[in-house]
């Protein structure tokens, strides 16, 4: 038979009633803290999974807040290109406007004024700057993206600064999406199409492969030497001016001298009115029907030329697409002539066989224009008072038709802005939906069933009184009650 | 016959007196701890010889006064009483330990370097924002300091145990010198078999604390004294108490060793608080300091690695210097001629190399230059290497920090960027020395005409026009001209362009050069020729480059044009790209139709665009670029410490490069010189959950978790054993009160059966002394 010893009684009450009490605690501090597993030894593989649920649930606060970022990013430059896709349809009503037949050129010019005002509100729209960083640059974010430049043959080009590069972030597991629009994007044009040349030097679209300029050149025809044929020997000669001042080119052109015994006489260019001249000219203006304009020596003509003396000319001249700085000698019987921009490198076919006199020509690639440089060439057309309202239909028209393609790059660009937000907004609830189911199994683990530790905690307290009680009853038995 | 009676009662007086007092202590010591009750036993006392023909009993005699215990469950208890007393110790620091790491809560290190890296992440968004930035650079200092605060408490857990080893130790020699003592007392009382139950009481009491403390063995000598021993070690004989002492075994790491003084040997106990505190000193903070170090120097290592091959904002470094030192080896007073892998540097240097780039902030120019690097290499030889590169200058002061400074308006950096300008020597693309007719034809010659030409100084060759060539010769047309000439020259050519004479050198570029002079008859003149020196020239077409490579493998491209043209002119001009071993990788079209400027796939990543300009195969033009897969395979930028995030070696110091916390701008968020790449945030955000050789191939957040775990595993081991251990040693207990426990219903029923016993003798005495009285009065 087991003997109870006086201290043991005592020992044995005191566990039992401290094992009860420290579960009373353990479920008190569970209700206080609302949380079961308050250290790693609490559960071990409850705490390694509320580690793992805590790095992603980190994970996925990260994403929202990439999301963010991205997406108040993605929605101002969507906001600046709707506000630019506006302000290029007002140039395009203005550009309508323009082609009318009816107009002056000052009305023109005002229209023009008006198209550059708007044209830099939509360079500034392109040069928005985000936080300190320019949108649409490509990484390249601390450069303006976007400035005209005026070049050497007085021609203002658009000038990119930026890059093409994407910067992505990350906005899920295993996907990055880019928050910026690089600006060649928005700069792509449409597709080449055969280049037109408007001018009256008789240039010619050329044969011999594919343009290679983009938007416009100014191709310069300019002359370089008058020679007079022999025979008829006539002794006339070009003048110390006529270099680069004559504006005749090419074959066909001629003049019809006379002279007495003095050397007085007449010349005509070209079948144009005659002019009187003696020896001592020698810088005499001769002006042809349609105003072309030779210099000639006068002062050593041979006398007594018949009337109707017809001397052929000759000429040679230059070809330039960039302002002169690199020229190309007119080969009159080619319908192949390279004309290369020393500073683009693009390449110009020529038709030289009908050129016949000086001056601009304006080239235009059609399809090859961004917007901006659509507009430019818009206004410059408008501005242009020189140009008589059918050439200005024309080049309105072909610049038009450029705007309306540029146009349908920025409105690729901004599908392509509303395609990642849709994207940032399904990834958003995506994520918060894990977020939410993230938070709801690590409650499980982590936080006390309330209704559960309640429970136990009363059950423990019963217990525990019961044996405190209990105590009290068995320490008050003795025998000395009966003694 | 009275006499007996009245000797008979006496016996059962005293008896029973005796009794009541053993019992009377026996209730005293109900509540005493460790006390064994004592139980009397008595014993008849044998008659005396007397002349009846009966013998008469002569009452009760006290035989002994026992202990009552059971030796073998006391030492079974005082075994038990080491392995919970090793337990609580174990549960108590486990416990510490936990409460230190503060896991799973917002503060743990956990949440601190998942807001660390999460800032990282965030910062992609924006990688110029300089609030962000600052923001981020903060956010780092915060997760080093959280490394730090953990390391230093951890060291604090670890101090506290060797003191407490030390408290114990004491504790022991003190319990020992009491033994001792008490040995010595025992031998004295001791009176033959019979040993003072107090003493022994005393002696089980002191030995149950001792083996608190240490586990023991113990001999028990005939006379009730004790020999006791531990680990191998004896504690006391009965000679004699001895001395326990701790020393360091390694003293940075707080490992004690216990030994007995003298001895040459540690003691080694198997139980008991002692044993408890030399495990903990061991592996419960020792064993989790290596691993939290572990976790910090292969951050400090993988974000270095991802930092230092980034590029800062504004284009590059200026200038930086190396925060880990190159320490002199050898011993001759400068770093310099000391192998690399011999200077002492935190992280291995492996043999590899190092991709230098320098750029020039007003031409965008950047330079590559690949520097070798070896562990065996001296510092000097790496210094030199640097040094060599043109705009940098760099050195070693005498303390060992290294220091490299861009000069004049360039900028360095070490990443894996394109170079944006690919032909940077002008090699690629050049021109012929050209003159041209100043008149066209006819060109009116005579027989015997004649000029010299000198094609690249390499001397006049004659030409002389002779009428068999031409058909007219006072009428020459150019292409005539032209053949007459090719017929006369090496080394340049002839041909009729729109009527003029139009000679050019073969050779091109600015040493290509010719030179006219005229002869007989003054051709020159006719033909408006020039006579003055005419030199080619180097005429680099641009090539740009751009995108970030992404390839595995560092590919070195050769580009040499497939034939002699001009770029978007010339048909079918292509340009070959050959990769390092002569095989081509691509080959481009640049003839017509190519828009100069214009963007063409080049490889993984990077495209390339060619200026307007002409190339000639003929002529040799070529160039070279190198695209880099990871630009530090060595290692040396990690273990210089040259531009790292980090700087510090174990978590104990840890913490953001002091530079970096000064200027914002050198976090070297990108991974080209644009502000708006962020190519290196995203390369180090990837550290926090990608795989490390450092961490057995764990990534830093799982060698965490890890950690962790294994933290709790032990806590609740240790909880789970002291409560295991608690109960067989409460069961002991309850064995033990079983045997030696006083029971005050027993004590209170012996009692009464003495006081009875007492009563009836004293009503015996009574009754012999009325027989007596009877007797007296007859």
């Amino acid at each position: 038979m087991e003997r109870i010893s006086f201290g043991r009684m005592f020992s044995n009450a005191q566990q039992n009633i401290s094992r009860n009490f420290a579960r009373v605690f353990s479920a008190q501090n569970q209700l206080a803290t609302g949380r079961r597993i308050n250290r790693p030894s609490d559960d071990i593989v409850g705490t390694r999974r509320l580690l793992t649920l805590a790095g992603e649930r980190a994970n996925i606060d990260r994403h929202l807040s990439n999301v963010g970022t991205a997406r108040s990013a993605i929605n101002t430059s969507s906001a600046q290109l709707q506000e630019l896709t506006s302000i290029l349809s007002t140039i395009r009503e203005k550009a309508v406007q323009g082609s009318n037949g009816t107009l002056t050129p000052d009305d023109r010019v005002s229209i023009a004024n008006e198209i550059d005002a708007l044209l830099q509100t939509g360079m500034s729209a392109l040069n928005t700057s985000f936080e300190g960083r320019f949108l649409f640059a490509g990484t390249s974010t601390a450069d303006r993206p976007f400035e005209l430049i005026t070049g050497a043959d007085g021609v203002q080009r658009l000038q990119y600064n930026g890059n093409n590069d994407l910067a992505e972030v990350d906005v899920a597991p295993d996907l990055r999406l880019p928050v910026n629009l690089a600006g060649g994007e928005l700069m792509r044009a449409g597709t080449r199409g055969a280049t037109l040349f408007s001018g009256a030097t008789g240039a010619a679209v050329g044969t011999g492969g594919t343009d290679t300029g983009t938007g416009r050149d100014v191709l310069q025809v300019r002359h370089t030497q008058t020679t007079f044929s022999t025979p008829p020997a006539t002794g006339l000669t070009a003048s110390a001016t006529s270099p680069g001042n004559d504006t005749i080119l090419g074959a066909g052109h001629s003049v019809t001298v006379t002279t007495d015994a003095l050397g007085n006489g007449t010349i005509s260019l070209n079948g144009g009115p005659a002019v009187a001249f003696t020896p001592a000219d020698t810088d005499l203006q001769v002006t042809g029907p349609n105003g072309e304009l030779i210099h000639v020596d006068t002062s050593a003509m041979a006398p007594n030329l018949a009337p109707g003396t017809v001397v052929p000319i000759q000429t040679t001249g230059t070809l330039s697409t960039d302002g002169g700085a690199t020229t190309t000698a007119i080969n009159f019987g080619a319908g192949a002539q390279q004309v290369i921009n020393s500073g683009t490198g693009s390449v110009l076919h020529v038709d030289a066989t009908a050129i016949t006199g000086t001056g601009d020509e304006a080239v235009t690639y059609p399809g090859t224009s961004d917007f901006v440089t659509a507009i430019m060439a818009i206004r410059d057309t408008l501005m242009n008072t020189s140009l008589d309202a059918s050439d200005v239909n024309d080049r309105l028209n072909v610049s038009i038709a450029d705007l309306d393609q540029g146009v349908s790059a920025v409105t690729r660009a901004i599908s392509v802005l509303g395609s990642r937000a849709g994207q940032l907004d399904s990834i958003e609830g995506r994520l918060g939906d894990l977020g939410v189911t993230l938070d709801g199994l690590s409650g499980e683990i982590a936080d006390a069933d309330i209704s559960k530790v309640i429970s136990d905690l009363s059950r423990y307290e019963t217990l525990y009184q019961a044996s405190l009680a209990l105590t009290t009853r068995v320490n008050g038995m003795s025998l000395l009650n009966y003694m | 016959m009275t006499t007996v009676a009245f000797n008979t009662a006496l016996s059962a007086l005293t008896t029973a007196q005796s009794a009541l007092a053993i019992i009377g202590n026996n209730m005293a010591n109900a509540a005493t701890p460790g006390y064994s009750r004592q139980r009397i036993s008595l014993d008849s006392l044998p008659a005396m010889a007397t002349t009846s023909r009966f013998q008469v009993g002569r009452g009760v005699g006290i035989n002994s006064v026992d202990r009552v215990t059971d030796a073998l469950l006391v030492g079974r208890m005082r075994n038990q009483t080491a392995e919970v007393g090793r337990y609580d110790v174990m549960a108590g620091h486990y416990r510490e330990l936990e409460t230190l790491f503060a896991e799973p809560s917002p503060n743990g290190l956990n949440s601190v370097l998942g807001a660390f890296f999460a800032d990282i992440s965030g910062l992609t968004g924006a990688p110029e924002d300089t609030a962000r930035r600052v923001g981020l650079i903060e956010s780092g200092r915060g997760a080093a300091d959280t490394f730090k605060s953990l390391a230093r408490q951890l060291r604090g857990v670890g101090q506290g145990l060797e003191e407490q080893i030390k408290v114990e130790v004491a504790m022991i020699n003190s319990l020992s010198e009491e033994l001792a003592g008490l040995n010595n007392s025992i031998a004295a009382a001791a009176m033959g078999p019979s040993v003072p139950p107090d003493l022994v009481d005393r002696q089980e009491n002191l030995l149950q604390q001792l083996a608190q403390h240490v586990d023991v063995k113990t001999i028990h000598e005939a006379d009730g004294r004790v020999t006791v021993s531990s680990g191998g070690s004896v504690l006391v004989s009965p000679s004699g108490a001895s001395q326990l002492q701790a020393y360091d075994i390694d003293p940075p790491s707080g490992r004690m060793g216990v030994r007995r003084s003298g001895a040459s040997t540690d003691l080694s106990p198997r139980g008991g608080r002692l044993r408890a505190l030399m495990d903990l000193a061991e592996q419960g903070v020792d064993e989790r300091m290596a691993a939290l170090d572990k976790m910090a120097h292969n951050l400090i290592l993988e974000m270095n690695r991802a930092h230092s091959t980034g590029v800062p904002l504004g284009g590059g470094y200026k200038s930086i210097q190396s925060t880990n030192l190159f320490h002199d080896a050898n011993g001759s007073g400068s770093p310099l001629d000391d192998a690399i892998g011999q200077t002492g540097l935190p992280f291995d240097v492996t043999s590899g190399s190092l991709n230098v780039n320098v750029s020039d902030l007003n031409t965008g120019a950047v330079t590559q230059t690949k520097i070798n690097v070896d562990p065996s290499m001296t510092v000097q030889q790496l210094v030199d290497q640097l040094d060599a590169i043109d705009g940098l200058s760099a050195n070693v002061d005498p303390l060992g920090q290294l220091r490299i400074t861009a000069l004049g308006d360039r900028r360095f950096d070490f990443s894996n960027r394109v170079q944006p300008i690919g032909d940077l020597d002008d090699t690629f693309g050049s021109a012929a020395a050209t003159i041209t007719s100043g008149a066209q034809e006819p060109f009116s010659l005579a027989a015997g005409d004649s000029f010299t030409l000198d094609v690249d100084g390499t001397g006049p060759q004659t030409v002389t026009f002779n009428p068999g060539a031409f058909t007219n010769m006072g009428a020459a047309s150019a292409s005539e001209m032209a053949a007459a000439i090719n017929a006369q020259i090496t080394g340049a050519t002839a041909e009729a362009v729109d009527g003029r004479l139009v000679i050019r050198s073969a050779s091109t570029g600015s040493a290509s050069s010719l030179q006219l002079t005229d002869g007989a008859g003054g051709p020159l003149a006719t033909t408006g020729l020039s006579t003055t020196l005419e030199t080619g020239a180097d005429i680099g077409v641009d090539v740009a480059l751009s995108g970030s490579y992404s390839g595995a493998e560092d590919l070195d491209l050769t580009f040499v044009p497939s034939s002699d043209g001009t770029i978007g002119v010339t048909a079918d001009l292509q340009v070959s790209v050959f990769d390092g071993q002569g095989n081509l990788v691509t080959t481009l079209d640049v003839g017509q139709g190519y828009a100069p400027g214009s963007e063409l796939t080049l490889a993984d990543g990077v495209t390339i665009s060619f200026g307007a300009g002409q190339l000639s195969a003929t002529s040799g033009d070529r160039f070279s670029t190198r695209l880099v897969a990871d630009s530090d395979t060595s290692d040396i930028l990690v273990a210089a410490g040259l531009g790292g995030f980090f700087t510090g070696t174990d978590a104990s110091t840890i913490a953001v490069d002091a530079a970096l916390l000064e200027d914002s701008d050198l976090l070297a968020a990108a991974g080209d010189g644009n502000p708006g790449n962020n190519q290196n945030l995203l390369d180090m955000a990837a550290v926090w959950d990608t795989a490390a050789d450092g961490l057995d191939g764990d990534s830093p957040d799982a060698f965490y978790r890890l950690l962790l775990t294994e933290l709790g595993a032990d806590t609740a081991r240790a909880e789970q054993t002291l409560e295991t251990q608690t109960l067989v040693l409460n069961s002991l207990e309850a064995r033990r009160d079983e045997v030696s426990g006083v029971n005050i219903d027993e004590e209170l029923l012996q009692m009464e059966r003495f006081q009875q016993l007492y009563a009836v003798t004293a009503r015996f005495l009574q009754t012999v002394q009325d027989v007596n009285d009877i007797l007296i009065n007859l």
